[in-house]
């Protein structure tokens, strides 16, 4: 309805309405009645990965205004990261080296998930098929197909998913932001002219696998097929486990993938892309060993309405030249079009984690954000293992026209994992 | 094949990796050198695949990081577009070295490679791999990611194999919705190790859909499944509940709705335990999606049109009401102007649905509910005005020229609005009242058909 003079005023419509916020609450049958946690009440935390990031998402997204946690579960394959874990979070917690018999667990409401990314899928799924939300470190997970089957158990379930980046929270306070949130948000723009460019922040030499890895024997402490899990069981040596792990394809994906999500998060929400993926990927960096992630210059994604988004690791090889950042804004819009993106109303504040559990709306880093974020960071390293372009549809979620680069989207997993 | 010396040669020229075993030293000199290397080993097509292959050892039993490297670089090149025959070629070499007796490590690193290259010709010596404890699971895996043919080498293994290497050949059926897998998927679903049974639930879900025959009985793998989920507990119980709802999304969108509304029927009515409320909720709106409650019935029981495709009966008509409005083809037609439409009954508590179309882009126009307006413009459709948690939700809407349906359900102080079947928003801060419905005229042209209503009592 525009602002106008007329029969039907805009005060006339208003009337007898109050005025001012209202927090969305939903039935309780939706809910499922008693049993539920009520606003007030405290949330039982499983935790699954006692590593250096153990506890920080709990604190950082559950420790809010109106919200808290007890830690009543820990888990993790290395027996002395387990013992570690019950120094740090208390004697009442129970201990689990199988991630499985913790799920299980009926009192649990939310699992928190900081594992090495190639748990990542497996544990977010498990979690919503036995009702639990899910706290989800970044990267979302270790390839594409994964992250789409994470999004059908989410919503299959009604859980609540929030990935371990916040950026969003902050973009969206910026007024710029908002305007081009709105701008690409109103569909006005029919083609778009921005280009988004995250010059460095990448760690890339820093995060090479190593070459020449020769086996060691595995530490008694440490169950390493659980630890290698879905992905390929590769003889233990101990540049594969804890931090390092970082640094193979068979558990994430180098400095690329470690830190995209971060910068993917805000990106996203920002161009309104949370629902889609690029079409066009390339990528230049040298040709790429099989197991160690390594070096990388630059990688051009393209969206379908021209957007073009640069991921410039800022450290190896030629920099990124081809074209200038440029940001979208109101003056890319006819005046028709730029009065209907400033009437129209801002966007709905993201939610908090503990905002989206009490209420049961996606929470601002949501299943279906993050899975299309981390996208671009599989896509971006698939561009890069293959020394090729590749085009992607954003829609079936699959390369268009090499098989190959496929085999990277939808990777078999190990026995007896499976999506 | 040994490598011959000038193979060695060539291998030898790769740059060595850096002092901490990384290739994070890699300059643009050792890059060239890296891409001149390759393109040297792929001239030498088969004589140097296997000349590398017969490089590799175990690992920790040498240094092969140079043939490794290599191989895998070949395996990349070759499969570059325009590159079909150096990829057949380059897979025909690697799989030939299966077998026999290169270490199983070697072996599972070719079959790797097989993954990436491999295409419909080399499944064969893929699929014996299978009997081997050592290699089935990575010669498993090549097969699933090649596909073409790899069922046939999956069932082909599977009375040979036992344990750990029979649960990945079911898993891997299931992987590839092999529906020639069904029979043996429905024994495994009785088989001794829990895994195992497990694995065959998510599969059988999998390849169960509208077009499953071959031995299929759909009857009876529903009984089944619903069964096992049933007795089981625990991981089992989590994850067989998971394929029973699995299965039924899979059959509602195959056009299969009594037998997927069987399966949330059940669902809904047993899972009762605290524990289970998301199952009994997920099958719950498995069921509003099929248009039917877990009290069984249809959708659109207790409705009554608004309008009867043919008249202006029940709605205030004005001299200048034809000025906005006509009817033509069982459409309420908005041609434009400023005239809105409202019902002559008053409502207080209801559920409303209409379809609505818009002509064009730019499209404005908005539903009146108890004195408040919900949006019905291009960009902004289905917000509610003067509210800040029901926005617009124009990701939920068919662009104009396409039909879309709203379902507004209004009760006491709660508001909600469902489009195209999916949940938009609801509130809880809507005043009560009682008041006419009406369409806002906001010179734009918009169809209108298909508005009925059920009003709730109090």
């Amino acid at each position: 309805m525009k602002k106008r003079t007329g029969k039907v005023s805009r005060r006339g419509v208003l009337k007898g309405v109050a005025a001012g916020a209202a927090l969305a609450v939903v039935p309780r049958h939706v809910l499922g009645g008693p049993g539920q946690p009520a606003p007030s009440e405290t949330l039982a935390a499983g935790l699954i990965g006692c590593g250096g990031q153990a506890g920080e998402d709990l604190n950082s997204y559950i420790k809010q205004p109106g919200g808290d946690y007890k830690l009543v579960a820990a888990c993790d394959v290395d027996k002395n990261r387990l013992a570690a874990a019950k120094q740090r979070f208390g004697e009442h917690v129970q201990l689990y080296t199988d991630w499985r018999r913790l799920i299980e667990r009926k009192d649990i409401d939310v699992v928190s998930i900081v594992t090495p990314p190639h748990w990542h899928a497996l544990m977010a799924i498990a979690a919503a098929q036995a009702g639990k939300d899910i706290l989800c470190e970044k990267p979302m997970t270790r390839f594409i197909a994964e992250g789409r089957a994470v999004v059908t158990a989410v919503k299959r379930y009604g859980r609540i998913f929030q990935i371990g980046t916040s950026g969003r929270f902050g973009a969206q306070k910026s007024n710029t932001s908002r305007t081009i949130h709105k701008i690409m948000q109103s569909g006005l723009l029919k083609r778009c002219p921005g280009v988004f460019i995250q010059k460095g922040g990448f760690p890339v030499q820093e995060y090479c696998g190593k070459v020449n890895l020769k086996p060691e024997p595995v530490p008694a402490h440490l169950d390493w097929d659980m630890y290698c899990g879905p992905s390929p069981l590769r003889p233990y040596h101990p540049h594969r486990f804890g931090w390092s792990h970082r640094f193979y394809w068979d558990y994430e994906g180098g400095g690329l993938a470690d830190f995209a999500q971060h910068y993917m998060d805000p990106f996203q929400w920002i161009y309104a892309k949370d629902d889609t993926s690029p079409v066009e990927i390339e990528a230049v960096a040298p040709p790429q060993h099989p197991e160690a992630c390594g070096v990388w210059a630059w990688v051009e994604l393209k969206y379908a309405d021209g957007l073009t988004l640069v991921l410039e690791g800022d450290k190896w090889g030629p920099r990124y030249d081809r074209k200038p950042q440029r940001h979208v804004s109101l003056d890319d819009l006819d005046p028709e079009s730029r009065k209907k993106v400033e009437a129209m109303p801002d966007p709905e504040p993201l939610l908090t984690f503990v905002e989206a559990v009490k209420t049961r709306k996606e929470a601002g880093g949501h299943v279906e954000a993050a899975h299309r974020a981390v996208t671009i960071a599989h896509l971006s390293n698939i561009a890069i293992r293959l020394g090729r372009k590749i085009r992607y549809d954003p829609v079936k979620e699959e390369i268009v026209g090499d098989d190959v680069a496929n085999r990277l989207v939808s990777q078999p997993m190990r026995d007896p994992w499976h999506l | 094949m040994p490598a011959s010396e000038e193979l060695k040669g060539l291998v030898s020229r790769l740059p060595d990796p850096d002092q901490n075993g990384t290739y994070a030293n890699l300059d643009l000199d050792k890059v060239q050198r890296i891409e001149w290397v390759a393109a040297g080993l792929e001239m030498l097509g088969r004589e140097a695949v296997l000349g590398l292959i017969d490089l590799l050892v175990e690992p920790g039993k040498g240094d092969d990081v140079k043939p490794r490297f290599a191989l895998h670089l070949l395996a990349v090149r070759a499969t570059r577009p325009g590159k079909e025959r150096i990829r057949a070629e380059f897979s025909r070499a690697v799989a030939s070295q299966l077998g026999g007796g290169r270490p199983k490590a070697v072996q599972a690193y070719l079959i790797e490679r097989l993954q990436w290259t491999g295409t419909g010709a080399v499944v064969e010596p893929l699929g014996k791999a299978l009997v081997d404890p050592e290699l089935c699971d990575p010669a498993a895996r090549a097969l699933v990611a090649i596909r073409e043919g790899a069922a046939e080498q999956l069932l082909q293994a599977l009375p040979k194999v036992r344990g750990a290497s029979r649960r990945s050949l079911i898993t891997k059926l299931g992987m590839l919705k092999a529906r020639e897998a069904g029979d043996a998927l429905r024994q495994a679903l009785a088989d001794s190790d829990p895994e195992t049974r497990v694995a065959a639930a998510w599969g059988l879900a999998r390849i169960a859909d509208a077009s499953a025959a071959d031995g299929l009985d759909l009857f009876e793998l529903l009984l089944a499944l619903l069964n096992c989920a049933e007795v089981h507990a625990g991981w089992e119980r989590i994850n067989e509940t998971d394929a029973c709802l699995a299965l039924a999304e899979n059959l509602a969108t195959a056009g299969k709705k009594d037998a997927a509304a069987g399966i949330y029927a059940h669902l809904a009515k047993t899972r009762r335990d605290p524990s289970e409320r998301h199952v009994r909720a997920a099958a719950e709106r498995g069921l509003a999606a099929l248009g039917q409650t877990s009290a069984g019935g249809s959708d659109e029981e207790g409705f009554r049109p608004l309008f009867d495709g043919k008249s202006f009966a029940g709605w205030k008509v004005g001299e200048n009401t034809p000025k906005s409005w006509r009817i033509e083809s069982g459409l309420l037609v908005l041609t434009g102007g400023s005239n809105h439409l409202f019902t002559q009954g008053e409502f207080a508590d209801f559920i409303l649905r209409l379809q609505w179309r818009a002509a064009k882009k730019g499209y404005n126009s908005g539903l009146f509910v108890r004195g408040r307006q919900i949006q019905l413009a291009d960009g902004q459709a289905g917000m509610l005005f003067a509210s800040k948690s029901a926005p617009g939700v124009p990701q939920l809407h068919n662009p104009p020229g396409q039909w879309n349906e709203w379902e507004v359900t209004c009760v006491g102080r709660k508001l909600s609005l469902k489009v195209n079947g999916k949940p938009a928003w609801e509130i809880d801060d809507f005043k009560p009242a009682r008041g006419p419905l009406g369409i806002e005229a906001e010179g734009q042209p918009i169809d209108f058909r298909h508005i009925r209503i059920k009003t709730l009592a109090k």
